[in-house]
């Protein structure tokens, strides 16, 4: 196996499907754009799955969307995906726009956000790492050979995409959600080598990671616990288990107790995918980030990546 | 002047340390030298790559190291590919690859048709979002032994069973041997979709064809 000591299980088996909307009275395509359907369909998820987490969105590709990623709805699942990638090479990919909150399907999980807060739900919004959402606008490929040929450059977008998801984050709590789920799987240690991860693409979600902080005032934000363990190994965070007392508790119902307490901002080593399972290992990773990683860290085997 | 037993162990090295120009370099050696370019290929680019799927399985290598690594490979063979005269006997191997339809990731997908093209097989790429009727044309059309598919979605799983499914509804089931893999694949799916073989990696994707066709070595397709 591995790094990750937790096995990723995967996407929930219920995924959203079109008798699930058309039961919620949602309408199938717009789930995925529409705030209102958003909503109808997310509560459904939620009823179906006994939790009590309404998360959102349905796929991935917003954050990209926005980044000006060609996004159309696959004709058969009918799931929004890349249809082209927008750059070739990394060299090709100049000042990338702002994210605009005010329009599109940003500005709809927005919306949809807003809604399900005045319900008084407890809103979850997944927001993909920095390199995930590169990876939508180019082809990974160009990322994985970027590690080695043009760090520099890579550093540098992921730092204009890290500053703007911190602005989505802001946005976010702004909207009424109270739980942010964080991951960057494009460049999992296990991918990308536990060296290149610590030297550069774990830095990246530390760095995004601060920013988010920075931007927001008490969303929790919780990493999907392959990106925390990694993190955590590679030291951009220690761990602290917040123990719960043997009860019938799942997953998700821990959590909402564990964002009330005050100051806690970095939740891992779980899965919020299955916040309607069981709590395991009888409680809650509370993550601090380091205050300086890497320094005094790299050995000599570090100094020859990217030579 | 190098020994052509020099430049294998060059070319082996420059695929190894992900040397593009390297290998590039001692590609034109080999032709201006007059050595055998096929040999080449097969005593230095691809045993080297060899070696690089031997360190990605032992976890010395990374996706990052093995797509380099591929492109120093390539980079030789391109050189040395119009020099070498195609041997219509030399036993042919085909496999059909693509990412099944509804998924447009094809990075695992592009590291198993590297690792099958360096250990031999011709590979027909048929690229992303690909629909099962495109999958079971090209293996006829090619004479493929394998359909490889591919997928990092869970969501698009179900389209690996309707290839499958597909083939057995044209009575083509026993023809092609069906390999799959992706992240979310398991040993369990595969069984449970009747696919002949779970690769777990692209290097194992590698191995695992060879038993399928019931060989250890394939000679290599360079022309």
């Amino acid at each position: 196996m591995r790094e990750e000591d937790f096995p990723c299980l995967g996407e929930p088996e219920r995924p959203i499907t079109e008798d699930l909307c058309r039961n919620a009275g949602a309408r199938y395509a717009s789930v995925f754009s529409t705030a209102e359907d958003m909503v109808k369909a997310a509560l459904e998820v939620k009823k179906l799955n006994r939790d009590v987490w309404v998360k959102l969105p349905f796929c991935v590709t917003i954050e990209a969307e926005a980044f000006g990623a060609e996004v159309s709805l696959n004709s058969l699942y009918g799931v929004p995906a890349v249809t082209r990638f927008r750059y070739e090479h990394l060299e090709d990919i100049g000042e990338l726009p702002p994210l605009d909150f005010a329009q599109g399907r940003l500005f709809q999980v927005l919306r949809a956000a807003d809604m399900l807060q005045t319900q008084g739900e407890y809103t979850m919004l997944n927001i993909e790492g920095p390199f995930t959402v590169l990876g939508q606008l180019i082809s990974s490929k160009e990322i994985y050979k970027g590690l080695y040929r043009n760090p520099g450059k890579l550093r540098q977008i992921c730092g204009s995409i890290s500053r703007e998801l911190a602005r989505y984050a802001r946005e976010a709590e702004r909207h009424g959600v109270s739980l942010l789920s964080y991951a960057d799987p494009t460049v999992a240690s296990s991918l990308v080598s536990p060296q290149i991860y610590r030297q550069l693409c774990g830095r990246v979600s530390w760095e995004a990671l601060q920013e988010m902080a920075a931007a927001t005032h008490r969303v929790a934000i919780h990493l999907c616990n392959v990106t925390s363990v990694g993190f955590e190994k590679a030291g951009f965070c220690t761990s602290t288990k917040i123990a719960f007392p043997p009860t019938s508790l799942t997953y998700g119902e821990a959590l909402v107790e564990v964002i009330k307490k005050p100051g806690l901002r970095f939740l891992g080593h779980g899965c919020v995918q299955r916040s309607y399972s069981p709590l395991q290992n009888g409680g809650i990773f509370s993550l601090q980030l380091a205050e300086n990683p890497g320094q005094g860290q790299e050995d000599e085997e570090d100094q020859g990546y990217g030579k | 002047m190098a020994s052509e037993k020099e430049l294998h162990q060059g070319l082996f090295d420059a695929v190894v340390d992900m040397d593009e120009d390297l290998a590039a370099e001692l590609a034109r050696q080999v032709i201006d030298e007059g050595y055998d370019a096929y040999a080449a290929i097969e005593e230095g680019l691809a045993r080297g790559m060899d070696k690089v799927g031997e360190l990605y399985e032992q976890e010395e290598y990374f996706i990052p190291e093995l797509l380099l690594c591929s492109d120093a490979m390539y980079a030789g063979i391109e050189i040395l590919k119009p020099h070498i005269v195609r041997e219509e006997s030399r036993e042919r191997h085909a496999v059909v690859i693509g990412v099944v339809e509804g998924d447009t990731h094809d990075i695992g997908k592009n590291l198993v048709k590297i690792m099958l093209e360096s250990a031999g097989f011709e590979v027909i790429d048929l690229g992303r979002d690909i629909k099962p009727q495109a999958f079971l044309e090209a293996a006829e059309e090619n004479g493929a032994e394998i359909i490889a598919l591919s997928t990092l979605m869970t969501t698009a799983m179900p389209a690996m069973k309707e290839v499958i499914d597909l083939l057995e509804e044209k009575q083509q089931r026993e023809k092609f041997k069906v390999v799959i893999g992706g992240g979310p694949i398991s040993q369990s799916f595969a069984d449970k979709i009747h696919a002949d073989a779970y690769a777990v990696n692209a290097a194992e994707a590698a191995r695992i064809a060879k038993e399928l066709v019931g060989i250890s070595q394939i000679a290599r397709k360079t022309a």
